[in-house]
């Protein structure tokens, strides 16, 4: 019988563990946006590298969010890298045709222990598909980093790249 | 007591709908062991230490031994911020693995494998993996059942949308779908205590479960139970065009589930041996599930009799053709040209099985030649030596079951004859590829032990791939084995991994992660076989 309990109660922990999806990865704090709106994306970081520290976040923005506007951090450095839109994206009566492909938080101190938010808006282009959309993000700390960039999409893997289900405009209930 | 039995089933097969999303949520991190990775120890440590950056409770704690023995040691070991196991007094001189799934606070389990060498490193090829001889006896029993089962009552169910079954056809075919569904899981829970080197005593253990449904066997252990209830499900309904569907379709998945897993299906190229082995079977399902309905039939003289066993005589070259085709590309793929690697065990069982298999389809085409025709026109004599032939051919049958599923503790040639005995230094390759980057990576030497693993990486047109770092994981789900993980260094154009200990022969899956550029990743998977 205690082996039955056991079982069992290995069996409800990784129910929970598939329940509660993942606060151990570096995850983005709303799941799901509409095709065509704005989003801000609150990038979690739970952990460090290891037991290190981090000292840089950096987020790449792929094709397809523009009008990127990241917001600054206390205690960071805020910096961005830009470069040319594949192709040009209205925004209210003008073309934008380049923008913030790469956000970078660094020379600050998140220890292990600690947790923080990194911070960015933008606007989902209309003419993305519906399905998963990531943001693949690196962790750099003193003698390592974190690279939460597999876009794969196993389940079981091992540091999936943060990510947002894209639903089409109306299910959003705008 | 009558009780536990099922409940414990109830939580093993609970385990097994769970275990798949159970893999690797990354949290708790290896911080360094004790002894460390690969290292040589002069004598046998009385613990071994794991040290982690937050707390966890040990899961499953496993000991391979320098000849191949599991041990569980999860008893022993400690949780903690540091796990610590205790080892065995006895600890034999050579190579040891240590592997180890822990689950962290936050309920995230994972695993790893340390591998440490007392004295020298060993790693003999002849380390056969050590199944308690109660559980292969049992699996085998197990699975010559389940294909009995699977071949003659989901058989039936497909050839009854050929023509009505009699009724004592239809109780059997039932039955054994029946017996069929219960074996199934049976089988997944003894093929994981197989591969764990468990008792019998511990088959309601979560681990033999767990490692059961990893293995490729676990997709075909559900593929089975519902070709079991499709075919139940059209065996109870009366005879229309849904139930015949139904009864095709249970025939489709059973022939699947086979394509899923076993040695033939795990040949490359894939895109040959998978259809390959659904022909196969298909084939075989066609066949014998038309036996017992027929043998049935032929007790007597009746009109719907004599219409079944023509339509059966009209359909079965159908079902032959592609059964012989498929079976002679397999048999082709598995042995290779003619050599001594022939007269291993697996040549054996082949052997054997090719020889039955002449006698069959020496009595089938007798069967179909000379005695349907006759005995079609009411021949009396033709009709009861028709029947005592199909009678021969059943039991024919049930004893090739019997050796197919014996395959599964002999490792095909084609698995040994990369690196023969008497060569095995030579290196072992893999190819391993996505829709756009390729990854070569060469064994060396080719055998258990310490190797070096040296990847080259290109695009499709042979042009060497700039990669920031490559790392590469080998596990043995098979033998219970977690992954060991390793990063490469680039010397020369290759990536090579000099640190790395192949503890145990058999199937290692390897994955290979390629770090393209800051922010993208390649992950290639394949298969190495150490002989």
């Amino acid at each position: 019988m205690i082996r039955f309990i056991a079982s069992a109660a290995i069996a409800a922990t990784s129910l929970v563990a598939f329940a509660a999806p993942a606060f151990a990865h570096a995850t983005l704090e709303v799941q799901e946006a509409a095709i065509g709106s704005g989003y801000k994306a609150v990038l979690r970081v739970p952990h460090g590298c290891g037991t290190e520290a981090t000292h840089t976040v950096r987020v790449q923005i792929p094709e397809g969010f523009y009008n990127v506007k990241p917001m600054p951090k206390a205690g960071w450095d805020l910096a961005t890298v830009t470069g040319s839109y594949e192709r040009g994206y209205e925004n209210h009566g003008t073309t934008l045709t380049e923008g913030v492909k790469e956000i970078v938080w660094s020379n600050g101190n998140l220890p292990n222990e600690w947790y923080d938010e990194f911070v960015f808006r933008g606007t989902f282009a209309s003419t993305l598909e519906p399905g998963t959309f990531y943001f693949p993000a690196v962790q750099e700390c003193a003698n390592g980093e974190e690279a939460w960039i597999d876009i794969s999409g196993d389940e079981g893997a091992e540091m999936p790249a943060p990510s947002v289900e894209l639903v089409p405009a109306t299910s959003a209930g705008h | 007591m009558r009780l536990l039995a099922p409940m414990q089933l109830l939580a093993a097969l609970l385990m097994f709908a769970l275990v798949p999303v159970e893999v690797a949520w990354a949290h708790a991190q290896l911080l360094s062991t004790s002894p460390a990775e690969n290292a040589i120890v002069e004598a046998a440590p009385e613990q071994v230490e794991l040290r982690f950056n937050e707390p966890v409770s040990p899961l499953t704690i496993t000991l391979i031994g320098p000849e191949g023995a599991s041990l569980d040691a999860t008893g022993t070991a400690t949780g903690g911020v540091t796990s610590v196991v205790r080892m065995p007094a006895d600890l034999a001189r050579g190579t040891h693995v240590l592997s180890w799934r822990v689950v962290s606070a936050d309920g995230h389990p994972i695993g790893g494998s340390l591998v440490f060498s007392i004295g020298e490193i060993t790693g003999s090829a002849a380390v056969e993996p050590t199944s308690d001889r109660a559980v292969a006896a049992s699996l085998w029993a197990a699975k010559t059942l389940l294909f009995t089962a699977l071949f003659a009552g989901v058989g039936a169910a497909g050839f009854s949308a050929l023509a009505p079954l009699p009724p004592l056809a239809r109780t059997a075919a039932l039955w054994l779908s029946v017996a069929g569904a219960v074996l199934g899981p049976v089988s997944l829970g003894l093929q994981g205590l197989d591969a764990l080197g468990l008792p019998l005593t511990a088959f309601a253990d979560v681990r033999a479960w767990s490692t059961g449904f990893s293995t490729s066997y676990g997709a075909t252990t559900i593929a089975a139970v519902l070709a079991f209830a499709a075919a139940l499900a059209s065996l109870l309904m009366p005879r229309s065009g849904w139930s015949n569907s139904l009864g095709i379709l249970a025939a489709a998945i059973a022939a699947l589930s086979l394509a899923l897993s076993g040695h033939a299906s795990a040949a490359a190229p894939q895109w040959l041996t998978r259809p390959a082995v659904f022909l196969h079977i298909a084939g075989v399902l066609f066949w014998v599930g038309a036996l017992l309905p027929l043998w049935l039939l032929l007790r007597g003289r009746t009109d719907s009799a004599d219409k079944t066993l023509a339509s059966f005589s009209r359909f079965i070259p159908y079902a032959v053709a592609p059964l012989v085709l498929s079976g002679l590309t397999l048999a082709a793929i598995q042995m290779g040209w003619p050599g001594t690697h022939w007269a291993t065990p697996y040549g054996f069982i082949l052997g054997a099985k090719l020889s039955l298999l002449a006698l069959l389809f020496g009595l089938a085409i007798w069967n179909r030649r000379w005695l349907t025709a006759p005995a079609l026109a009411g021949d009396t004599l033709a009709r009861s030596r028709l029947r005592r032939s199909i009678g021969w051919e059943m039991a024919i049958i049930v004893v090739i079951l019997g050796l197919v599923a014996g395959w599964r503790f002999t490792p095909p040639p084609r698995a040994l004859a990369d690196a023969p005995a008497e060569l095995v230094a030579e290196p072992i390759m893999a190819h391993l590829m996505d829709g756009e980057t390729m990854a070569m990576v060469m064994v060396t030497p080719g055998r258990v032990g310490p190797v070096v693993l040296e990847t080259t990486i290109s695009d499709f047109e042979g042009f060497p791939i700039d990669a920031q770092n490559v790392r590469l994981t080998l596990a043995n789900p098979d033998r219970g084995i977690e992954p060991i993980t390793r990063e490469a260094s680039l010397i020369d154009e290759v990536w090579r991994i000099e640190d790395m200990t192949i503890p145990v022969t058999g199937n290692w899956q390897v994955s290979i992660e390629v770090r393209i550029s800051r922010f993208e990743m390649v992950r290639l998977r394949g298969e190495l076989i150490i002989p």
